[in-house]
């Protein structure tokens, strides 16, 4: 193995991705936001968009472009429950730091036929999180040959889940968290990145470079 | 045969594999280096934070590499209640070590399919051991006596293992439930991965990449495939 995420063939995936894009935004029932993505927006029961690697990709360069300064990518699934045990951290985060140019795209590992519990479990935890009407994470159901899609992202990454994704504006790879990471970690290593920190949220905090999996249960899960 | 290698974690390739083996004393100072320079100019790979790695695996054992001398020969307790090694379980025609689980929907998903290969190939000369590294406390689904009762379903007739400190797995890099390292005969790993590309319905697999590897091993050739990947459970290391 060689090379570091994106690999060179994401990167070439990432050249056709418009495309590919373009045939999601195609799909019948799914509405287009302002910034040219698939949304969830008013769509209780709206299907949840299938994503390749190269939409994935596709996906994250849009937010750049839409003023994201730093896109965070997540994947998840419903039966896993580190993920879930995370996912009120990784929102909280994004509800902070979404004035300072952070934006969340969550693609779900759950099977195509699982999208009505992706869109329900996700939506329980944006308005748990507070976050407000138009604010909601950007969601796609993973439509890629597992290989392809995690070396594509990192070729450091097993395939574990949760793992978690930095992008510059650009579309660059900044940095990986392969495992459940807090709201505390994601400051301390994103806030080197001039202004993604609030002011008043602990700059100066140590930023562990190891964490301890995430043991909350949810019930309706994994099992 | 000799499947045990002293340095197997590390050879003189290290860093140039990728990303995926490097000196620790090397690798911290990389850490540091693109800790401070890498998100800013963008000269260095992404910086990775192993959110399990305190308590988790490193890189995995690369292509080549042998079973870890530091845990060849440690014995685990296997679900008929007796202790064996890898080294202990080691095939003629080559090992395959599988690190799975209960509870896992993904090693669910493959577990006939992991029994089919392990019961068969073990008659063709291949050592085959499943090991269950997580931490029961994190699932109760995981426990020995919960094991015994899931090699009975399946009707097992090679050892599943308890890593009863996890350090098996942390030696072997392994990091998802199920993860498959085959060895062949001169012990040397010839396949890292999953079993194929589809955990769910065995009807629409399309990539038999364990069954295909086991093939080549016991044919005495190389695998098609050497490495592949699949999304799964983390293992839920013990704490250290």
């Amino acid at each position: 193995m060689s090379g570091f995420a994106p690999s060179s063939r994401a990167v070439a995936l990432a050249r056709v991705a418009a495309a590919a894009v373009a045939v999601v935004l195609l799909l019948p029932g799914v509405e287009t936001s302002a910034e040219g993505l698939p949304s969830s927006r008013g769509q209780a029961s709206a299907p949840v968009p299938a994503a390749s690697l190269a939409a994935t990709l596709a996906a994250v360069k849009a937010q750049g472009k839409a003023g994201g300064r730093v896109v965070l990518l997540n994947v998840w699934a419903t039966w896993c429950e580190p993920c879930l045990a995370e996912l009120p951290e990784l929102l909280r985060f994004y509800r902070e730091n979404q004035p300072r140019g952070v934006r969340l795209i969550m693609v779900s590992a759950d099977e195509p036929e699982r999208q009505a519990d992706v869109r329900r479990v996700l939506r329980e935890a944006v308005t748990a999180a507070g976050l407000g009407t138009g604010l909601e994470p950007r969601v796609f159901i993973k439509a890629e040959d597992d290989t392809v899609f995690v070396d594509g992202l990192d070729r450091r990454w097993s395939g574990a889940l949760p793992a978690t994704f930095a992008f510059d504006a650009g579309g660059g790879h900044i940095r990986s968290w392969l495992g459940p990471v807090t709201s505390l970690e994601l400051e301390a290593d994103l806030g080197a990145r001039p202004g993604l920190t609030p002011p008043s949220t602990g700059t100066n905090s140590p930023a562990p470079r190891t964490l301890t999996p995430s043991r909350g249960v949810a019930p309706q899960t994994d099992k | 045969m000799n499947i045990t290698g002293a340095d197997d974690r590390c050879g003189s390739g290290c860093w140039a594999a990728g990303g995926q083996r490097r000196r620790p004393s090397a690798a911290l100072a990389l850490v540091g280096v693109t800790l401070g320079l890498g998100g800013f100019f963008g000269l260095a790979p992404a910086p990775m934070v192993h959110a399990q790695g305190g308590a988790g695996a490193g890189a995995a054992l690369a292509l080549g590499a042998k079973v870890p001398a530091s845990v060849a020969n440690v014995k685990m307790k296997s679900v008929d209640g007796k202790t064996l090694s890898i080294a202990e379980a080691a095939g003629k025609a080559g090992t395959l070590v599988v690190f799975t689980c209960n509870h896992c929907p993904f090693a669910k998903g493959w577990e006939q399919r992991i029994a089919q290969l392990g019961n068969g190939y073990s008659k063709r000369g291949v050592g085959v051991v499943l090991v269950n590294a997580n931490d029961p406390a994190a699932y109760d689904e995981d426990g020995y006596v919960e094991m015994q009762a899931r090699a009975r379903k399946l009707a097992l007739e090679i050892p599943y293992v308890v890593d009863a400190t996890s350090e098996v797995a942390r030696a072997f890099g392994a990091s998802v439930t199920p993860e498959a390292f085959l060895f062949d005969k001169s012990g040397k790993l010839v396949y890292h991965g999953a079993v194929d590309d589809n955990h769910k319905e065995p009807a629409k697999v399309q990539k038999r990449f364990l069954q295909d590897a086991l093939e080549a091993v016991v044919s005495g050739k190389g695998p098609p495939t050497t490495e592949s990947k699949s999304i799964g459970c983390g293992i839920k290391f013990r704490k250290t």
